[in-house]
């Protein structure tokens, strides 16, 4: 199912982050792990990730740095505690706004 | 660390460093700050300037400090900043003519400050 | 497209130069393993694999706007200005003065060691000693009287060493010393070695033999309480010449 690019875009910082908290990781490895975890929702253009964690590096929420793994030399990325404090933000409002959207669906039912 | 806070870092040890190159060498921001602490630091203070004037980029400067012994004293400009150039105390100072004080230094060093109501030194 | 036709697409997008390379090569790592995966899953050939990998990729131009956001070239250019300019403040400028405290700091220590009334020697063995050890404050100047040593063939060696507290335009010099008030008519030799405390010695010659009252300092000095000391020295002893 392909989803409509803007309804990722908002959340992409957030589930980066999440992601990022959990340990650290290379761009591929994200990319590959969001499309196994969400099977196959989140498949979009993997280029499309790179801009978003360089944003997010140079606001300070994440750190990069290259480590060499089976000979190859790959860039990886790890949270700070400023993206963590960043991704209780994010996560709060992603809460908020998906239980009022379910409410808003759900209608009087719920209510 | 972020880049900007890299930038900032940076800017601010160089400020220190800066600094703390000033403070030790023998530079002051303005030539009146200069003289002052010169005559501190010589055993002339508390004193006041009486007159000054300035001549090829330097200050010159008449003082008096509080048991009527009058100095002259130079200051120097390097760059936007001021030095010491040297001066004298007591010597031959008396008041004549009406100007703070006149003064010859005869021999070799045929130095003499000739000061009326304008300091215009000649040196030969 | 060709994986380096892509590349260079992506990064031309970059204002920022020097960020150009590592970008370049985040994204090729990207595409290295996208490819291998490509051929171990789907058995493709190489060839056909990194195709696959770039068209994954997206648009390269949508992708070289978004990241030229992310790496602002005002941001950038003044960090690398920042970076060697303060290299070299601290290499010309930090360094040296680093280097050049400490040095002063080590020969100071040195020289108040080597003249202590422990280690110094003198051309003649000595009469009296007289420990001072008083200090005077002399605007930005500290000056401590260190001792006073009589020697046989009357001569009379004053010890001090000095600091500054703060800036100071001038260095203190040489404490005159008065005997009982007034300048002595023998010679007199200095020494002085400077650093961050410079340790130095006045020494009068041709004291006679009698007690005498020493004034040692600056007499004419105004603007403080105390710029003189005043040291008692007892008569040579009985038995010397």
């Amino acid at each position: 199912m392909e989803l409509d690019k803007n309804l990722i875009g908002g959340s992409t910082r957030l589930l980066l982050l999440a992601l990022l908290d959990e340990g650290d990781r290379y761009g591929y490895d994200i990319i590959r792990t969001l499309a196994e975890r969400s099977q196959n929702v989140f498949a979009f253009k993997e280029g499309t990730l790179y801009p978003v964690l360089h944003k997010l590096e140079a606001e300070g929420c994440i750190r990069a740095y290259e480590k060499v793994v089976d000979g190859r030399r790959r860039r990886y990325y790890s949270i700070t505690r400023k993206g963590k404090e960043q991704l209780a933000r994010e996560r709060t409002q992603w809460e908020t706004f998906s239980a009022a959207v379910t409410q808003i669906l759900g209608g009087p039912a719920l209510a | 660390m972020t880049r900007g806070a890299k930038t900032v870092r940076n800017f601010g040890i160089m400020l220190a460093v800066l600094a703390a190159a000033f403070w030790q060498s023998p530079l002051y921001f303005t030539s009146d700050s200069c003289v002052m602490a010169s005559m501190e630091s010589l055993g002339f203070s508390p004193c006041e300037i009486i007159c000054e004037d300035s001549y090829a980029g330097n200050h010159i400067y008449v003082l008096r400090n509080k048991n009527d012994v009058y100095a002259i004293h130079e200051t120097q400009r390097i760059g936007p900043f001021w030095k010491t150039a040297g001066g004298a105390t007591g010597m031959d100072f008396s008041s004549r003519d009406g100007g703070p004080l006149f003064v010859t230094q005869s021999g070799d060093d045929t130095a003499s400050y000739i000061v009326c109501k304008r300091l215009s030194p000649e040196i030969a | 497209m060709k994986t380096e036709i892509f590349l260079d697409r992506v990064v031309q997008h970059v204002r920022f130069r020097p960020d150009r390379g590592a970008v370049r090569r985040e994204l090729a790592g990207h595409l290295d393993d996208s490819a291998a995966a490509l051929q171990q899953a789907e058995g493709m050939d190489a060839e056909t694999a990194y195709a696959q990998a770039v068209e994954n990729m997206g648009d390269p131009d949508e992708i070289g706007r978004a990241l030229d956001r992310a790496h602002s070239p005002l941001l950038g250019w003044t960090w690398l200005v920042s970076k060697v300019l303060c290299i070299a403040v601290c290499v010309f400028l930090g360094a040296p003065l680093v280097l050049g405290n400490v040095v002063s700091l080590g020969i100071s220590a040195y020289n108040l060691a080597e003249y202590s009334r422990a280690n110094v020697e003198f051309e003649a063995p000595v009469d009296t000693w007289i420990d001072v050890g008083e200090t005077l404050k002399l605007g930005p100047h500290r000056v401590a009287i260190d001792w006073v040593a009589r020697l046989e063939n009357g001569n009379v060696c004053v010890k001090y060493h000095t600091y500054r507290v703060g800036r100071a335009a001038w260095q203190i010099g040489t404490p005159h010393v008065l005997v009982d008030g007034e300048r002595p008519d023998g010679g007199r030799s200095n020494a002085s070695y400077g650093g961050t405390i410079t340790v130095g010695w006045t020494q009068l010659k041709g004291i006679d033999a009698g007690a005498h009252m020493l004034t040692i300092g600056w007499p004419n000095w105004t603007d403080t309480e105390r710029a003189t000391i005043q040291v008692m020295l007892p008569a040579q002893k009985e038995g010397t010449v």
